[in-house]
């Protein structure tokens, strides 16, 4: 541990943001202190103990192809893992991993303290300090000591002025009891940052040893799926189920007769919730027609018998939540640990950032996480690895990693938010990214080694693995190739109930066929014995989606021209003439890179992008 | 490869000659499956910057024309250009666009070719001004209420469409972003939902076909007071006895309606019972419908005497269409004239005098935009042609819909969506997610 009070970066806040920044900012070689409002709460899963989803699978293997660490410690905490959508098409696989609470925070923290280039400090962070140039220079914190630094990365989770709702009870603090950061709101305003109100919320914790496990369906993980690391070959994950359970007419009715003691709907919670994630409250006044409703009983750890409820996220008063909890089959006699709640926490205006994730205003001061508005571990990693990264080549002057939303989920999700805002927290889809097809959890790294490698976070590990990935992609793509007389595969093809052509097929042209495999390809021809099965599932996905990339690939391509076109940063768009008015007022606070991300901007009009093109050309 | 566009390079409704350009990496293919030289095998192997004589098909005729093409780089826009000379005439020229359309062309944005040009780099700075200058027309003539709008029938029914390609489309994102929660069967109904789909884009496009103008023309109704001669000219204009003249006023108590063609453009005369209080029941309905023909005409053409003073029945009659795009048109002036008028036309029905001059002014109009009838061309193409490639995409959708993802089936429905939003100016990526949380109960 180095003990200085001058370092290259200072990172505010030890939550998923702000250890993917503080490691790429260390693993860069910068110095780095980490500040946070508590050690206990470094990597905290505040919510639900997944990580990876739908969209958000996608995220983690980006991050870990980039050289991130969330792969790797999702990895080593294990309760349980599956591949959602695995009846739909590769692009739609979504790894999602139960995690051990207790043990991902213990290895996170671990990996923090063994970095040598990161200084750990608990500590409120109260006012973030400029030199006379504008520039970033240094944090205080509320004990008044001052930390002199050329750049700051800002990833205070929930925590800015938050305050938990509980029925009629209110409280300033943060997530799951932990002291909220009631100092840093005001020097944000301060320094031009608007900031706003978001909401989210949780469900109780239950005794695991007052559930009747018999009343529900128990849920097992999928066997013989690789984990999120691409690091990691093997397929050992423990497999602790997870149970579904409803809730039922009894649990309405009890929910509709004291629909007036909730918080969200008599008034006294005001901020903006996100509608993917409503409480059963919500879930039971809109869709009134349902007559049940899901609930997860999901394992939080092995250190503990806390059980997540998922599903049943409320801010009812605790004798309505404890009435209703008990209305659910299993849950009769259960004892509820820590009730559910909802958080008010301050945020940005994410469209005050550019898309390095820095304050446009303010060189050196990087945003990340849930305070630019989004919601979820995933998402926060994403965007603090993002931030290191660019913190450390504003650092070191050289130029930013910016991903496109062809590449990655990361491209669209930064895109997104610093483009076109958000009115609500912001939860990565697969619904958002229209290159869908192309950006599947299977070919994270062939998108986006290349990228860590050159900004040096891809070590010689994982980069080899990569190429030989890739040599082994040209490969099998010409083995594929080879042409074999129908009778070779009519057996195969009477197998799996497909039709036999009179013409001779290469491999390639079978799998395109719907029942083909790359699997049972492997297990049926000789000459593909030998092969990698991760690898030729991926080969097989671009192949049975051919037609479809190709149609993707035509649309990225006209996406590219506009994006080719970059706009200088100096232009005053109040002087274009022939712009209209939004366009303008839009235009000059988004300030976009290029006209690709200028079209994107809601307001902006196509005519208007023509406007701008001939100013440009004027220029 | 960029798409390949196509437009009326010259302006509607003028001149002996026409010309459409095409624009993009498919322009020869497209030109060759349109256009036939004695010459050539294949229009392929055009040699660049030469011109061809040959039979060019507009629909169900063929006209004589020439073609030319540019090789890339080597073009106004920089990319593969052909361009055909065809006669002039707004119908003809449609014709063969809509042909170019079938065989694979889109139809150019406004600017579109200047845009590409700007983007190959092949711009000059007069050229960029002038952009702006059409841009911002275009922005002006946006906030005109007409404008974009569709007549209210249609738009309702591309609302509906809307709906239900959002309404399927929401329902297969729901499903691959929250497979373990929504229970609903998504994959269900699909093809039977997709089917009814394609058909009603189907019958709608059936009844879109034609922009009005092109297949009806201008509407112009004759008015005035009874006996000033108004069958006289409508007989004048079309060179026969059409309407029954007599010198009893009152004689045309219904509306009679002749179609001429000049420069390629249809323009139907109306003519329609003198305008006068009177009794007679039969007249006083010829009266009435004469007012309300003036009313839904494009162009009023109102006879008044050269010889004398308006008077109030008259002037009345001009305030009463003051909004509409008016023609004065003073007959009898082999009778002498003694009401002077800038902004009239002297003619004499009985002689022909000046009959012709009525013709050229209507078709200014029409030209210069006053009666806003070359946008209503514009937009129905660009309306057919959004349908169109609605209908490619969901027919796409609709081939293996049992068997097929529902990632790649969203690609075509996506691709839909954004045709009509070329309408109706709705945009996916926040429909579709407003969509998914409003229909369905989602989250943890």
């Amino acid at each position: 541990m180095i003990n200085n009070s001058f370092y290259d970066a200072i990172v505010v806040g030890a939550g998923h943001a702000g250890v993917e920044a503080s490691l790429a900012l260390a693993r860069l070689n910068k110095k780095v202190l980490l500040v946070t409002l508590s050690l206990d709460s470094i990597s905290f899963m505040a919510c639900n103990p997944n990580i990876g989803g739908t969209a958000k699978g996608h995220l983690v293997r980006e991050i870990d192809a980039l050289g991130g660490q969330m792969g790797i410690s999702a990895d080593n905490s294990l309760l349980q893992l599956r591949m959602l959508n695995l009846s739909k098409g590769a692009a739609v696989h979504s790894l999602r991993g139960q995690e051990d609470k207790t043990l991902y925070h213990l290895n996170m923290k671990k990996v923090i303290e063994e970095e040598p280039n990161i200084t750990l400090l608990q500590g409120e962070v109260s006012k973030i300090l400029l030199d006379n140039d504008n520039k970033v220079c240094g944090i205080q914190t509320g004990m008044c000591s001052n930390y002199g630094c050329n750049t700051v990365v800002i990833c205070s989770g929930v925590y800015l002025n938050a305050n938990i709702v509980i029925g009629e009870y209110r409280k300033d603090e943060g997530p799951s009891g932990f002291s909220r950061s009631s100092l840093l709101t005001d020097s944000l305003l301060d320094l031009g940052i608007n900031i706003r109100r978001f909401k989210t919320g949780t469900p109780a914790r239950v005794d695991k040893n007052t559930i009747d496990f018999s009343k529900m369906t128990p849920q097992y993980g999928d066997k013989n799926i690789y984990s999120f690391s691409f690091l990691n070959d093997s397929f050992e994950s423990a497999d602790i189920p997870c149970y579904l359970t409803y809730t039922n007419e009894k649990t309405h009715e009890i929910i509709r007769n004291n629909i007036h003691r909730s918080p969200l709907y008599n008034g006294s919670i005001k901020s903006v919730g996100p509608r993917y994630c409503p409480s059963i409250e919500d879930k039971v006044m809109r869709f009134a027609d349902k007559d049940r409703h899901q609930i997860f009983i999901e394992p939080e750890s092995n250190f503990t018998d806390e059980m997540y409820v998922q599903g049943m996220s409320s801010s009812l008063p605790i004798d309505v939540q404890l009435d209703m909890y008990r209305s659910i089959a299993g849950l009769e006699n259960v004892n509820i640990m820590r009730y559910a709640y909802a958080i008010e926490y301050d945020c940005i205006d994410s469209e005050q950032l550019d898309l390095t994730l820095m304050v446009k205003h303010i060189p050196g001061l990087f945003m990340a996480g849930q305070i630019n508005g989004s919601s979820g571990y995933e998402e926060a990693a994403a965007q603090g690895l993002i931030a290191g990264i660019n913190a450390n080549q504003y650092l070191d002057n050289k130029k930013p990693l910016i991903l496109s939303r062809d590449e990655s989920y990361i491209g669209v999700l930064i895109d997104d938010l610093v483009t076109k805002g958000t009115n609500e927290p912001y939860r990565m889809m697969t619904a958002r990214a229209e290159f869908r097809l192309n950006l599947r959890q299977e070919n994270a790294d062939i998108r986006l080694t290349e990228y860590g490698r050159q900004i040096g976070l891809v070590k010689d590990d994982r980069y080899n693995k990569y190429l030989d990935k890739i040599n082994k992609i040209n490969t099998y793509n010409q083995i594929l190739n080879t042409n074999l007389s129908p009778k070779k595969f009519t057996s195969y093809f009477e197998s799996i109930g497909e039709s036999i052509p009179c013409n001779s097929l290469s491999f390639k042209d079978m799998l395109k066929r719907a029942n083909v495999t790359s699997d049972n390809l492997i297990d049926n021809f000789e000459e593909l014995n030998n092969l990698d099965r991760r690898i030729m599932a991926e080969v097989a996905s671009t192949i049975k989606y051919e037609g479809y990339l190709n149609k993707q690939n035509a649309s990225i391509k006209e996406l590219q021209k506009l994006e080719n076109k970059l706009i200088p940063d100096n232009i005053d768009y109040s002087q274009i003439e022939g712009l209209r008015l939004e366009a303008r007022q839009k235009l000059n606070k988004i300030k976009p890179l290029n006209l690709g991300q200028a079209s994107r901007i809601s307001g902006v009009s196509p005519a208007d992008i023509t406007v701008l093109m001939v100013y440009l050309f004027k220029k | 490869m960029s798409k390949t566009i196509a437009a009326i390079a010259t302006p509607f409704g003028t001149g002996a000659i026409g010309v459409i350009r095409l624009s993009g990496d498919n322009s020869l293919n497209i030109a060759n499956q349109v256009f036939k030289c004695k010459k050539l095998d294949s229009f392929c192997n055009a040699v660049p910057n030469v011109m061809y004589f040959g039979k060019v098909c507009c629909g169900e005729f063929f006209d004589e024309c020439l073609a030319v093409y540019f090789k890339a780089p080597h073009s106004f826009t920089g990319e593969d250009v052909v361009e055909f000379q065809c006669h002039g005439g707004i119908r003809l020229l449609e014709e063969l666009l809509k042909n170019l359309l079938n065989k694979g062309a889109k139809i150019a944005d406004k600017g579109e070719f200047t845009k590409r040009a700007f983007l190959n780099g092949k711009y000059s700075l007069s050229e960029a001004e002038g952009i702006i200058d059409m841009i911002n027309s275009e922005n002006i003539a946006s906030l005109n209420a007409g404008y974009r709008q569709l007549s209210g029938n249609l738009n309702k029914k591309v609302l509906k469409l809307e709906e239900q390609i959002l309404d399927i489309t929401a329902s297969l994102e729901a499903s691959l972003d929250y497979p373990e929660e929504l229970e609903e069967e998504v994959r269900e109904n699909l093809p039977s939902k997709l089917f009814a789909l394609k058909n009603d884009l189907l019958s709608l496009l059936d009844s879109a076909k034609y922009s009005r103008i092109v297949k009806n023309g201008i509407n112009v109704a004759i008015i005035g007071m009874p006996n000033i001669g108004k069958s006289s000219l409508l007989n004048s204009i079309l060179g026969k006895d059409r309407a029954i003249v007599t010198d009893i006023a009152g004689t045309t108590r219904d509306v009679l309606e002749e179609r001429i063609e000049r420069k390629g453009i249809f323009i139907n005369f109306i003519d329609t019972a003198g305008i006068r209080n009177t009794t007679d029941t039969v007249e006083k309905i010829g009266v009435n419908k004469a007012k309300s023909c003036a009313e839904n005409a494009d162009i009023v053409l109102m006879m008044l005497n050269s010889n004398s003073n308006i008077t109030n029945e008259e002037q009345a009659l001009l305030d009463n269409f003051k909004d509409k795009p008016i023609i004065k048109v003073y007959n009898k002036m082999d009778l002498g004239v003694c009401v002077k008028d800038d902004d009239g036309i002297y003619i004499s029905a009985k002689t022909g005098e000046n009959v012709e001059q009525i013709i050229d002014v209507i078709c200014d109009k029409f030209i210069s935009g006053k009666i806003d009838a070359s946008g209503d061309i514009i937009t129905n193409i660009r309306h057919i042609e959004a349908l169109q490639n609605t209908l490619n995409f969901i027919n796409n959708a609709c081939l293996n819909s049992e068997i097929t993802p529902s990632e790649c089936i969203l690609i075509d429905l996506r691709a839909a969506y954004l045709e009509l939003g070329a309408i109706s100016g709705n945009t996916a990526s926040e429909d579709i997610i407003d969509t998914i949380f409003s229909k369905f109960c989602l989250g943890k």
